[in-house]
């Protein structure tokens, strides 16, 4: 287990453990949210080829229905893009990489009550990892994993039901040409608005 | 009409259904509702059964412990709540109409134990503390929560001492054995039983090399279409009772040495006087959990000279070689199979193997409606199941209607039934192992240059009728992997009906009562197989299509009477007799050469046409009784006895006697131990004696047909001379045992030892060709398996409207030794595969099925012995390890919290050893990662490999250090001589399960029909441990081989395990 998974699973155990009572009264709120980041570089994927990719971005759009004060249960949706170059051999080719995320999961508040609410969140979903040359004859591949979702956060509210959050998101899953675990990170900013609660 | 006995229990099922219907039409005038509690935790109670008094209606609490009872009359009515564990409270309240009246209670508990039953053999009901043998139960909700179409791959992990090896393949067959193999040829699979009435759980495939089908594509692994249990659906399971071994199932005579799985089925009793409609819905996704890994540095040839694709027979440089020994993937330009000549750049394809399976996906959908009165039930389930395989075009789908109902037609007499209808389709099943048909032994060979992208799409882009082959990247010995799937085509269907009817009726008082059961289950199938033109295995095409249909159906009357003889002994008997019929036909067409292309019709064979048509009918009459004599409800002695007159057997030897003996103690109550540590404790010891049957068939040499010549058909005798004289193999097993529970019942620990004893063993032996057979049937050789199992339940948190935590460990240990075969016979091979040099054998001394293989030459020091050409130097053959494990084990958590409940299950196998079939021939071709990289082999540290010269580290004759080099491709076909390369520890450990539940707050279910409501999210296989490179041991067996049943042990290309995950929603209105 890698240090990033360690210590993701030593945050969401001390979360769990230090729910107080009132986490389980039930409160309603639905949000949604769209984000946009950064998203490091597959090096997996591509072993045993020669391929150096640009730094990619990352968009997508979530939602959350709020159970109690600290439980929330969310779905997100992600898309990547990354072009490099392959140039194993020589070939000097242009290359693109997506990869999209589709995925929910248990998002749990670290503190409540005030304007700022930082949050961990784990979860599992789908990966579709899909790369393309640039003619039909290219090296190409489209394959979908599961992958585990980790990550943690920091929502601040605004006065209008609106707010603003930064989070990491880790996701991992298998990556079958190394037979070991693949950890993609992305950092992202975003907003949304939240009805009820 | 034929068949037309398979009709008669549904028609009486249907009688039943009606007389129980009006249960359904009751009119409403008031209700009663209620919260019920537990009175120490204060915690709220669910399942809590709540009925009327002498109303014939009541409810049932839910997870909040609330219930509602409509439609009660007006005025004084008596409440009664009642549940399994605790002391049942009544209560009288007056119902006003249209008004609700409430009534609450706060329940005791009381000593569990005193209550608990347990399903036994032949569906007898019994108290777990009056049994002598072990047995274990699995609530059927163990079962939906993280599903698997195939009920026993559920059973993985949470059965003490029972091996499940799921399939990897979408509706492949799921093996089990519980206590070892007791059979060295025969079957040892336990007996599976539904609703009191045997099942057959066959496997269905094609033979590999033999029928048929052997005729058309001969030495090529067969299909595996699955077994036949996997028609039961989990979600219509209310409880699985697994009675371990000899002793639990001696009732059942000729087929109790390997245990019985009891299964029994929702029926709608429970809630009375409410209608309660059930609904869910499961959806998961798979992919492969672990796949062989590849090199990607070398691509395809002999050598490293060059490479020039022309026709992919070796009309170019190295084109016609299918391994990948070439030249380097650096970027070279080479024509390749795809660029028509032109020079393109060689490089690797990482994810070519990968690519090719796409994420399956499985939809079920369950719905259930069931209602109860005081006097009938009744339950009517429908099941949709639609799958996709991670093959293409891979699909499986199974349709399921099943209704139970019960009546009490008069005081004493009650009728019950169960009827099921199943269909089940499959589509272009995979087929794993040998033969250049199947994607999976073609990934073997699969050059590392090659990208299954543009495999594809060239055969998306073919024309069948062009009259050329597809493209594919070898034309010598494989077919296009995409092209297999698309035109090699197979699809099965089997329609099934299972059902009983059972009729009780109470001849005196309370205390004796006779039973009469009428069961049977019936199926037809049919599957065909197509080989198209242009195949490299049939080159002229070819087909089969086969028709079976199987039907058991039991007849079975009991007695039983049960007295209070004095205040102190108690008095069970029990006698009855059972009517068995077998039948069983098969026929099969084929053609192994077609005139025209892609008609598969015996009228368009250009060679005489393979006809094969079998019949086999056994009937087995049997008388049995049961004597349970009881002291003060704490010492109990059983004795069993049952005969049995089989059809199959010679009629001297047709009759046979199976006894048993078991007696029980509850120490703790014989002892008045009044302890807050040991809270009840319960020694046990049996002694049983039962058999394993013969199969028809084996008396008497009969005809088999053969090709015809010109229009004189053939026929001919078997190579296996029958016993006239045979006798059903005989097991005499003996257990000792206790149950112990702890802290007021909080931990449980079962613990038992076993010790059984197989002789008469039912063997095929090979004679002298001399005597113009090659084979001969007898009853010779014997087995012992011992070994011990201990399951453990704690109950480990337990706040009231809070956290709650439980947990199980199970452990199984089974020692098997072959103690004797037939005289002067050393050993009999089990089975080979995997390209295995040696054989999986029974060895006397040795456990059941050893590896029997060559080993290096080793000189007195250990080191391996290297010729003057650098090559190691292949030894004698000798025994190199076992498949048998030490012991397996799970663990078995669950969690809750307010709404949210998370479960998980770890399993784990330590001990054996296991032949990696990938891992032989992926080194032998080139395409394993090891034979590539300059890094030590995963499995072997000491030995470097790469594609420049090895130095092979081992000593010559003389003793010196040997220092010839030799190429890699030499070594690794050298490496391919000895088994012991490819053999590793089958050590492995499985996160089987995870589900992460939700039960929607009543809050959020105001507004809609639901009283109950739940999200779960699964996952399945979710991650392997294990040192074995590149495969998942676990499913690693040979599938697609009847003949070879009991092989275990050999991974031969297999079909990669799926990891799934998903989402399963449930209501309950």
């Amino acid at each position: 287990m890698s240090g990033v998974r360690r210590l993701v699973l030593a945050v969401l155990a001390g979360a769990f453990a230090a729910l107080p009572a009132n986490a389980q009264e039930p409160v309603s709120s639905f949000s949604l949210s769209a984000h946009g980041g950064l998203i490091n570089n597959p090096a997996g994927y591509d072993a045993d080829r020669a391929v150096s990719y640009g730094m990619g971005v990352r968009f997508g759009a979530g939602a959350a229905l709020q159970l109690y004060e600290r439980i929330s249960i969310r779905g997100d949706v992600s898309l990547t893009s990354k072009s490099g170059t392959d140039n194993t051999g020589g070939i000097n080719e242009s290359v693109d990489l997506g990869r999209q995320y589709y995925g929910g999961g248990v998002e749990v508040l670290l503190m409540t009550g005030g304007s700022m609410e930082p949050y961990v969140l784990a979860g599992g979903g789908l990966v579709v990892v899909d790369r393309q040359g640039q003619d039909i004859n290219s090296y190409a591949y489209d394959v979908t994993e599961f992958t585990g979702v980790f990550g943690a956060g920091i929502r601040f509210l605004l006065e209008s039901n609106a707010f603003v959050f930064a989070d990491a998101t880790t996701w991992t899953y298998q990556n079958h040409v190394l037979d070991e675990s693949q950890l993609d990170t992305s950092f992202s900013v975003g907003f949304g608005y939240r009805w009820g609660g | 009409m034929k068949h037309s006995k398979v009709w008669t229990v549904p028609i009486a099922f249907l009688a039943i259904t009606l007389l129980a219907a009006p249960s359904l039409l009751r009119a409403q005038t008031g209700s009663v509702t209620g919260v019920i509690t537990d009175a120490g935790t204060l915690g709220p109670l669910d399942a809590v059964q709540v009925s009327i008094v002498g109303q014939g209606i009541g409810g049932t609490t839910n997870a909040e412990g609330r219930y509602l009872i409509p439609g009660v009359p007006v005025g004084e009515v008596t409440i009664q709540a009642e549940r399994l564990g605790y002391v049942t409270q009544t209560a009288v309240v007056t119902v006003a109409a249209d008004a609700a009246a409430v009534a609450d209670f706060a329940l005791d508990s009381e000593a569990l134990l005193l209550e608990e039953v347990v399903v036994t053999a032949l569906g007898i009901t019994r108290e777990e503390r009056s049994l002598g043998y072990s047995v274990q139960g699995i609530d059927g909700d163990e079962l939906v929560e993280v599903r698997d179409n195939n009920v026993i791959s559920n059973l993985a992990g949470k059965v003490a001492g029972l091996v499940v090896t799921p399939p990897a393949v979408l509706g492949g067959t799921s093996k089990m054995v519980l206590r070892g193999v007791a059979s060295i040829s025969g079957n040892n699979e336990p007996l599976i039983v539904v609703d009191g009435v045997p099942i057959d759980n066959s496997r269905r495939e094609t033979a590999a090399n033999g029928g048929t089908r052997g005729a058309v594509v001969r030495n090529r692994s067969g299909i595996d279409y699955g077994n036949m249990a996997q028609d039961i659906d989990p979600s219509n399971i209310e409880s699985i009772t697994v009675l371990r071994g000899a002793n639990a199932a001696a009732l059942y005579g000729s087929r109790a040495s390997n245990g019985v799985v009891e299964i029994v089925t929702k029926s709608g009793r429970g809630a009375l006087g409410v209608t309660t409609i059930t609904a869910s819905s499961n959806f998961v996704v798979e992919s492969p959990l672990r796949m062989v890994k590849y090199q990607n540095i070398y691509g395809g040839g002999a050598t490293d000279d060059g490479y020039n694709w022309v026709d992919g027979r070796g009309g170019g440089e190295n084109d016609g070689v299918d391994e990948s020994w070439g030249p380097a993937l650096d970027g070279r330009l080479y024509p390749q199979w795809w660029s028509g000549g032109v020079p393109q750049p060689w490089l690797p394809s990482p994810m070519n193997v990968r690519e090719y399976f796409q994420t399956g996906n499985n939809l079920t959908t369950n719905f259930a409606i069931s209602h109860a009165t005081d006097r009938s039930n009744v339950r009517f389930s429908a099941l949709r199941m639609d799958a996709t395989g991670m093959a293409p075009r891979n699909e499986l789908e199974r349709t399921q209607l099943a209704l139970n109902a019960g009546v009490q037609v008069t005081e004493r007499f009650d009728l019950d039934g169960s009827f099921q209808y199943t269909q089940t389709q499959g589509h272009n099943r995979p087929a794993p192992g040998n033969g250049s048909y199947y994607a999976i032994h073609i990934f073997n060979w699969f050059q590392r240059q090659v990208d299954a992208k543009r495999m594809e799409r060239a055969n998306a882009e073919w024309d069948p009728n062009s009259g050329v082959l597809t493209p594919n990247w070898n034309h010598n010995y494989h077919d296009n992997v995409y092209w297999v799937q698309h035109y090699r085509n197979n699809d099965d269907r089997r329609n099934r009906v299972l059902g009983q009817i059972t009729g009780n009726y109470q001849l005196a008082g309370d205390w004796l009562n006779a039973r009469v059961r009428l069961g049977t289950d019936w199926f037809e199938q049919s599957n065909k197989e197509v080989y198209p033109f242009y195949s490299q295995d049939t080159p002229e095409g070819g087909f089969v299509e086969a028709a079976s249909f199987h039907q058991e159906t039991n007849l079975e009357a009991l007695v039983t009477a049960n007295r209070q003889l004095t205040t102190d002994f108690s008095l069970n008997v029990s006698g009855g007799a059972n009517m068995r019929r077998n039948d069983f036909d098969l026929q099969e067409a084929g053609s192994r050469k077609l005139n025209v292309p892609d008609i598969y019709n015996v009228s368009n064979s250009a060679a005489p046409p393979l006809l094969n048509y079998v019949i086999e009918k056994k009937h087995v009459n049997s008388l049995y009784g049961l004597f349970t004599v009881g002291y003060r409800d704490f010492a109990f002695i059983d004795v069993t006895a049952r005969n049995d007159w089989s059809s199959t057997l010679p009629e001297d030897n047709r009759s046979y006697f199976y006894p048993s003996y078991s007696g029980s103690l509850v120490f703790t109550d014989a002892l008045n131990l009044d302890s807050d540590f040991l809270s009840y404790g319960k020694l046990r010891a049996s002694w049983a004696k039962v058999g394993n049957d013969a199969d028809p068939y084996q008396l008497t040499s009969v005809y088999s047909e053969v090709d015809k010549f010109g229009n004189i058909p053939g026929y001919t005798t078997s190579n296996t001379i029958p016993n006239a004289d045979l006798r059903p193999e005989e097991t005499r097993s003996w257990e000792i045992g206790a149950d112990l529970r702890f802290w007021f019942d909080r931990a449980a620990l079962d613990l038992t030892y076993y010790n059984s004893t197989t002789n008469d063993q039912i063997l095929a032996v090979d004679v002298s060709e001399a005597s113009g057979y090659n084979r001969q049937v007898l009853n010779a050789g014997s087995v012992r398996n011992k070994g011990i199992e201990a399951l453990l339940t704690v109950d480990l948190v337990n706040q009231p409207g809070g956290l709650a935590w439980d947990m199980s460990f199970n452990f199984g240990k089974n020692d098997s030794e072959v103690l004797e075969l037939a005289p002067g016979l050393e050993s009999i091979v089990i089975g080979r595969a995997g390209g295995i040099r040696g054989a999986v054998e029974a060895r006397p001394g040795h456990p059941y099925g050893v590896f029997f293989g060559p080993v290096w030459r080793r000189d007195a020091a250990g080191n391996i012995i290297v010729g003057s050409n650098g090559l190691p130097i292949r030894g004698s053959s000798e025994i190199i390890g076992s498949y048998q494990p030490d012991w397996i084990g799970g663990v078995r958590s669950t969690l809750s919290y307010g709404s949210f409940t998370v479960s998980a299950q770890v399993d784990t196998r330590r001990g054996g050893q296991i032949f990696c079939g990938s891992c032989r021939l992926g080194y032998r071709t080139g395409v394993l990662y090891e034979s590539a990289n300059p890094t030590p082999r995963d499995w072997d540290p000491d030995r470097v490999t790469g594609r420049g010269p090895v130095v092979f580290p081992g000593v010559t004759e003389n003793g010196s250090a040997n220092t010839v080099a030799v190429a890699p491709r030499t070594l690794g076909t050298r490496l391919d001589d000895v088994d012991t390369e490819w053999l590793f520890d089958n050590n492995y450990t499985k996160l089987r399960e995870v589900a992460i539940a939700f039960d929607l707050p009543p809050a959020y279910l105001d507004a809609l029909p639901v009283s109950q409501a739940r999200i779960t999210f699964v996952g399945r296989n979710l991650w392997l441990w294990t040192a074995i490179p590149h495969i998942d041991p676990e499913t690693a067996a040979i599938e697609g081989s009847v003949t070879e049943a009991n092989l275990a042990g050999i991974e031969d290309k297999q079909f990669p395990t799926p990891r799934t995950f998903g989402i399963n929603i449930s209501v309950v209105h």
